[in-house]
């Protein structure tokens, strides 16, 4: 049995951008609730990536002797540490976005899209503080910052259009099933070793590092070393794969949210 | 794309026609991908239920609309479609004005933050210019009567003061349109009556209102007209008081002498008879 799709008009229906206060709000509020116990908060944009480029150090380069050419360790690593923790803390975050804001969508009337996008913005509050941390690690080893480190601005994009598109997926998917967190979890890990943070993208051969830097954190984490310690700017052919994967996401990521989100107030 | 034409009397705040709401009811909606994999092999058994069917009524400006029937009658579901928290799945629907709802106790708090918190977040969801809340903060609190548990986290609030709040929360939009689900009934009887002054007040101001209630009293006061819900039909739409005398007479059973084997039969305690099907 068919029937007649519905016919809706909202005379006053707010815009998004009419709504971008309430992205703020909502990140803010994040925020807050994560840096009220002051330690968690210097936890996570400090304390953790210090910890994990200290371990990565004693494995890597300690136990297992692997060499990091004229680059500190800790300065390698933490390079790519704070990049690898923005993805993977951001969509985790906004993964849950939707499923546990349900009661604010339930009652007013708002694109439910901001809610994933208040979690990546949250997090790019940790991602600042630990830029900070590794500023004071290139001051420590007296590591001049070359204008190349301009690039980082374009690659930040990239990388943010990937974030968002997993995130906007992971959200959407996230309301229907219960193993999304699993499934996620599971990417992260074997990602981890598919995205160049505890290893350099010179040691990986030619033939294996066009398909690593498809990955677009390996693309961002790449372009970064390169205009950082060496001065230069990262080849086009090493950038546009990992630039199309993100437009290609993020593309994902918006279609399947769209989809999905009419259903949002409706799963029990 | 050509402008569209607007369906329905443009006189109206709110117009419904025919209006259908379906929910898939899917015997074992699976829960994980795993699972919705695998069960792409299998056919899907989906029961569909009409929450709201064929729905039509219409709210003309400055108007005050009640919305009464029993539980699970679909006034909650109509009016989340009203609100635009719902799709609609078939019909009509136009709302003609801004919009601010009251859709059940705490609409949209968070019990962990504090009562300035949720006000802040609550005007940011509405929609609420943040230099008009900072003008208006103040007054809000007075008027929720919170002034000293305004800065505690609301899972401290009893139901009435996150009643009061949420109600001062909705009000303080300014929108031509109040949406409200039954909320009116959970402060004390001053804060009620406080709150029907300032509907009846926006309505004189030309505001628009529906309000969903099991309060028969407060439907007869406040609206000119009510809608009658029964299993998501209309059953009765007209002038307040006779809808509400018709749902009245109708669950107290007809005839005299009724009201005590009515009693006995609401074993569910929502003070109304049972159904047949309930027991
Ligand atoms: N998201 C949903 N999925 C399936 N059924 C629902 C959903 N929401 C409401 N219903 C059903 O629709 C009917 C009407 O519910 P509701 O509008 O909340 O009734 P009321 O507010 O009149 O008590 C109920 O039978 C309820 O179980
Ligand atoms: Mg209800």
């Amino acid at each position: 049995m068919t029937v007649p799709p519905p016919t809706v008009v909202f005379t006053h229906r707010k815009s998004a951008w009419e709504h971008r206060h309430l992205l703020f709000a909502l990140a803010g509020r994040d925020i807050r609730a994560r840096y009220r116990q002051s330690f968690l908060g210097v936890y996570w944009a400090v304390l953790n990536p210090l910890l994990q480029t200290l371990v990565f150090w004693l494995v890597f380069s300690r136990f297992l002797r692997m060499s990091a050419g004229t680059v500190p360790f800790v300065v390698l690593y933490f390079s790519g540490v704070i990049f690898w923790n923005f993805f993977t803390t951001a969509i985790t975050g906004a993964m849950g976005s939707v499923a546990t804001q349900m009661y604010l969508l339930e009652k007013h009337r708002f694109p439910a899209v901001i809610l994933p996008l208040a979690s990546v913005l949250a997090r790019g509050m940790d991602l600042t503080v630990s830029a900070g941390i590794f500023g004071l690690l290139l001051a420590w080893y007296a590591m001049p910052v070359p204008v190349t480190a301009l690039v980082i601005v374009p690659l930040l994009v990239i990388g943010l259009a990937a974030t968002i598109g997993i995130s906007l997926l992971t959200a959407a998917l996230n309301t229907l099933y219960r193993d999304v967190a699993q499934l996620v979890g599971l990417a992260f890990t074997l990602g981890f070793f598919l995205t160049p943070v505890v290893y350099d993208t010179e040691a990986v051969p030619a033939g294996y590092r066009t398909w690593l830097l498809l990955n677009p954190v390996a693309t961002v984490i790449h372009g970064v070393r390169i205009a950082l310690f060496r001065g230069e700017l990262p080849s086009l052919a090493d950038t546009w794969p990992g630039a199309l994967a993100s437009v290609v996401l993020l593309a994902i990521g918006w279609i399947a949210f769209r989809q999905l989100q009419s259903t949002f107030t409706e799963v029990l | 794309m050509a402008t569209r034409q607007v369906p329905g009397d443009p006189s109206d705040a709110i117009t419904v026609v025919s209006l259908g709401k379906r929910f898939d009811l899917r015997h074992e909606r699976p829960t994980t991908i795993t699972q919705e994999l695998l069960g792409l092999l299998r056919p899907r058994l989906t029961e569909p239920f009409w929450a709201v069917q064929d729905v039509t009524m219409s709210v003309p400006r400055g108007g005050a609309m009640g919305v009464i029937g029993r539980n699970g009658s679909g006034k909650s579901t109509l009016l989340k479609m009203l609100a635009g928290t719902l799709a609609p799945t078939t019909g009509t629907l136009v709302v003609r004005g801004s919009l601010s709802t009251l859709l059940q106790l705490g609409a949209g708090f968070h019990p962990d933050f504090t009562g300035r918190n949720n006000v802040w977040l609550s005007a940011a969801l509405l929609g609420i210019p943040e230099a008009r809340m900072r003008a208006g903060f103040d007054d809000l609190v007075g008027f929720a009567e919170l002034e000293q548990f305004i800065d505690i986290p609301i899972k401290y609030y009893s139901a009435g003061m996150l009643a009061r709040l949420g109600f001062a929360v909705s009000i303080s939009v300014d929108a031509e349109i109040l949406l409200i689900d039954e909320v009116l009934g959970v402060g004390d009887l001053a804060f009620q009556r406080k709150c029907e002054a300032r509907m009846r007040e926006m309505m004189s101001g030309g505001r628009t209102i529906v309000i969903v209630s099991h309060d028969a009293h407060a439907v007869r006061s406040l609206c000119d007209t009510a809608v009658w819900l029964d299993r998501g039909h209309v059953r009765a739409a007209g002038p307040a008081d006779e809808v509400v005398d018709a749902y009245e007479a109708s669950s107290l059973g007809e005839g005299p002498g009724t009201v005590s084997r009515v009693r006995a039969a609401d074993v569910d305690g929502d003070g109304l008879p049972d159904d047949p099907e309930d027991a």
